[in-house]
């Protein structure tokens, strides 16, 4: 790496082929970091032509004479073909979604603390096992399931109040199914979370005479307020984007639908069905839904965020 | 005291019951899911399936009575015919329709040097379906017979006609080959391109780059790509690798290679996540010692670091082979979902996903078969989540006994 300069003449030899490594050394260097640009610059990619392609149907008109409008397009609450309106798909996505995660939470939240401090040994690493396995199962073997089990029960459950559903696809089966897909999320982080809180904090609240189970909810789960945040941030991120097991029991019925055991339709599903066979602008504003997810995902996030930051505020 | 004692007793008992049952809860979902999907699957799950092509196959042959009288093998419930040296019996095909099957065939019999319509010699194999037969008798006259009046009348006008003027052999579809190809295709093609710039963006991450802005972006654009839904990344295969490999083909449709492209920028944060964090945990020693002997930073990197980086490059290995299993959502967009028997890397294809997907979007979904090929996914997904902790516990126990 470094020449002598004392001897030069003797090692001139040495010093061409140190020569040779370092200049060999500066091409990986700059290799390595080309690497590194191109996989940096995929999310560049990504949000430049969903956006360019998401904002052409407001910018030009079609061959055909369509032209999308901006303002129905924002407000509409139907989306059908020749009226397309994502507010209603908006409202439909964030009212399920924020009930499953309100279902989820607290369910991750007590079965990562029941792992974490109250399961003996075996049944921990069962229970750990479990979780790994459910989060490794795929959306499309999730969305089977709900089409062969969960429709069904919701059939049946509805005709319990003598209520007729399309074959049971329907909100409730939507969020069930994607209850059931962001616990594991949510739990390992929670695990982890939990797993962190210090040791000190435990003891002292025993040594101050609270029970176990005090302890385990008031210094546990306030110690590891950030990281079921966190968790929460993943699992809603997760439920908002996921489209095949929604598309597959969400029905796709066009408008608000607040009703349970009436079939709705999401940004995710309103994506993917019938785009095989669009064209044009019925094709291009899937783009601009797209788009609208990104944002309503970004913005999630944001809020979410902010959240933590209040709740942990007094933490440090 | 005692009744505060009580209390809190009780409290302290919801507390743990509700914890107790939110777990059992999730194992209940897990176990469901498993329990369902073998339920319903094992009985489709079959050599055959993974083995058979998707279309069936349909032959139209001819053949002539031979003299030869043939001995019955008594297989039970098969009714033979004499003439011909067959036993047929009565079957369901995938789709859950009646057909009459070969269950075996003599070895002298014609049936094993038949005549295709366009003039081919054609070998009937155990297994295959027949239908609809049209022969002449000894008077003359002729015979007809088709798969709905079932083996026992099948196998007589077989006996009755001299000769067999036209007869469909159909071999049965429904099977899952093609896309067991194409999963093995698409996990290939997404590995060769994803390992080499996730495994090279991460030494740059870890070894190369300073603490600095150009760190700090690379490293939030990277992470920021994780957060994306997979159903953008369909899109986006959609309008950019779709065109990009028609540049080479000609042909702007769905393919293989566009679909591993889709793959390789989903795989890419997860990659540059582990190898990352495997990269990091190789002592510092190592690579001043290196340093110190004369080897150039080159030289380290693949001779000292990269080896010993090897368990987290095989970790972030599996899991990408396990999500590229399981994906479903992106592949849609790129790779079409109509199901394929041969395999062009340049032409759409279902992978294992996209079958399931395809199958359930059809009429009348077969959730049997679709259940089997979900067993067949689970499997493997839980398979490669199972090996990436063994992976790590090896690694931890070498790394503690160290």
């Amino acid at each position: 790496m470094r020449s002598n300069k004392d001897n030069g003449n003797s090692l001139s030899l040495v010093d061409s082929r140190n020569k040779n490594k370092i200049l060999i050394d500066k091409i990986v260097h700059i290799l390595f970091l080309i690497i590194g640009m191109i996989c940096a610059s995929s999310i560049i990619i990504i949000v430049f032509f969903i956006t360019i392609k998401g904002l052409r149907p407001f910018f030009a008109a079609y061959e055909n004479g369509e032209k999308g409008d901006f303002g129905s397009f924002l407000f509409g609450i139907e989306f059908i073909k020749g009226q397309y309106g994502v507010l209603g798909l908006v409202i439909n996505t964030i009212f399920i979604v924020s009930i499953a995660s309100l279902i989820a939470l607290p369910l991750s939240v007590l079965c990562a603390l029941f792992i974490v401090r109250i399961a003996p040994k075996k049944i921990r690493s069962i229970m750990e096992i479990v979780v790994d396995l459910l989060s490794a199962v795929p959306s499309i073997v999730f969305g089977l399931f709900g089409m062969g089990v969960i429709n069904p029960l919701v059939k049946n459950i509805a005709a319990l109040f003598n209520y007729q559903t399309a074959g049971g696809v329907s909100t409730l089966s939507v969020i069930i199914v994607l209850t059931i897909m962001i616990i594991p999320t949510i739990t390992t982080v929670s695990i982890t979370a939990m797993k962190s809180v210090k040791e000190d904090k435990v003891l002292g609240s025993l040594a101050l005479g609270a029970t176990k189970m005090q302890t385990n909810f008031n210094i546990i789960l306030k110690g590891s307020k950030s990281g079921i945040i966190a968790g929460l941030i993943l699992g809603v991120g997760r439920a908002l984007g996921e489209a095949t097991a929604v598309n597959m029991v969400c029905g796709g019925a066009s408008g608000i639908k607040i009703s349970l055991f009436d079939p709705t339709s999401t940004l995710t599903s309103a994506m993917m069905s019938g785009i095989h066979e669009s064209s044009g602008l019925d094709y291009d504003i899937r783009f601009s839904v797209g788009l609208v997810l990104i944002i309503i995902i970004l913005i999630t996030n944001l809020i979410l965020n902010i959240v933590k930051k209040r709740i942990c505020k007094y933490d440090k | 005291m005692t009744n505060n004692n009580k209390k809190q007793k009780i409290m302290d008992f919801c507390r743990v019951f509700s914890t107790i049952c939110s777990s059992v809860l999730v194992i209940f979902t897990l176990f469901s899911i498993i329990f369902y999907v073998f339920f319903k699957g094992s009985s489709s799950l079959s050599f055959d399936l993974l083995s058979s092509d998707f279309e069936s196959q349909l032959n139209v042959v001819s053949t002539s009575q031979k003299t030869e009288q043939f001995s019955d093998p008594n297989i039970s419930d098969t009714y033979f015919s004499f003439s011909y040296g067959i036993s047929l019996e009565d079957g369901k095909s995938l789709d859950g329709e009646n057909v009459v099957k070969v269950v075996y065939v003599a070895s002298t019999s014609p049936f094993k040097n038949l005549t295709t319509s366009n003039s081919k010699s054609y070998q009937i194999i155990v297994g295959e379906t027949l239908d609809v037969l049209m022969g002449i008798d000894e008077n003359g006259n002729d015979v007809y017979a088709s798969a709905k009046d079932g083996a026992k009348k099948f196998a007589l006008a077989l006996d009755k006609s001299k000769e067999v003027t036209y007869l469909q052999c159909i071999k049965t579809g429904g099977g899952i080959r093609g896309s067991l190809i194409s999963t093995l295709y698409l996990i290939g093609l997404t590995l060769l391109f994803s390992l080499p710039l996730g495994i090279g963006a991460s030494i740059y991450l870890v070894l190369y780059a300073k603490d600095g802005k150009i760190k700090t972006i690379i490293q939030s654009l990277i992470d920021a790509t994780s957060g994306v839904p997979s159903i953008i990344f369909g899109f986006v295969g959609m309008i950019v690798f779709i065109p990009f490999v028609s540049v080479f083909t000609g042909v702007n449709n769905y393919s293989i290679l566009a679909g591993s492209l889709t793959m390789t920028i989903i795989l890419l944060p997860i990659i540059v996540k582990t190898t990352s964090e495997s990269l990091s945990t190789v002592p510092s020693n190592y690579m001043n010692g290196s340093l110190a002997l004369g080897a150039s930073k080159t030289q380290t990197i693949f001779k000292v670091i990269l080896p010993n980086a090897l368990p987290g490059i095989l970790s972030s290995t599996l899991l990408s082979i396990g999500r590229i299993i399981g994906e479903s959502a992106a592949l849609i967009f790129v790779m079409g979902t109509s199901i394929e028997d041969s395999i062009n890397i340049f032409s759409g294809a279902t992978s294992l996903s996209l079958h399931i997907w395809s199958i359930t979007k059809s009429e009348n979904p077969n959730y049997e078969i679709a259940s089997a090929i979900s067993i067949i996914i689970l499997l493997l997904v839980f398979a490669m989540s199972v090996s990436v902790k063994i992976v790590n516990y090896r690694v931890m126990k070498k790394r503690g006994i160290k």
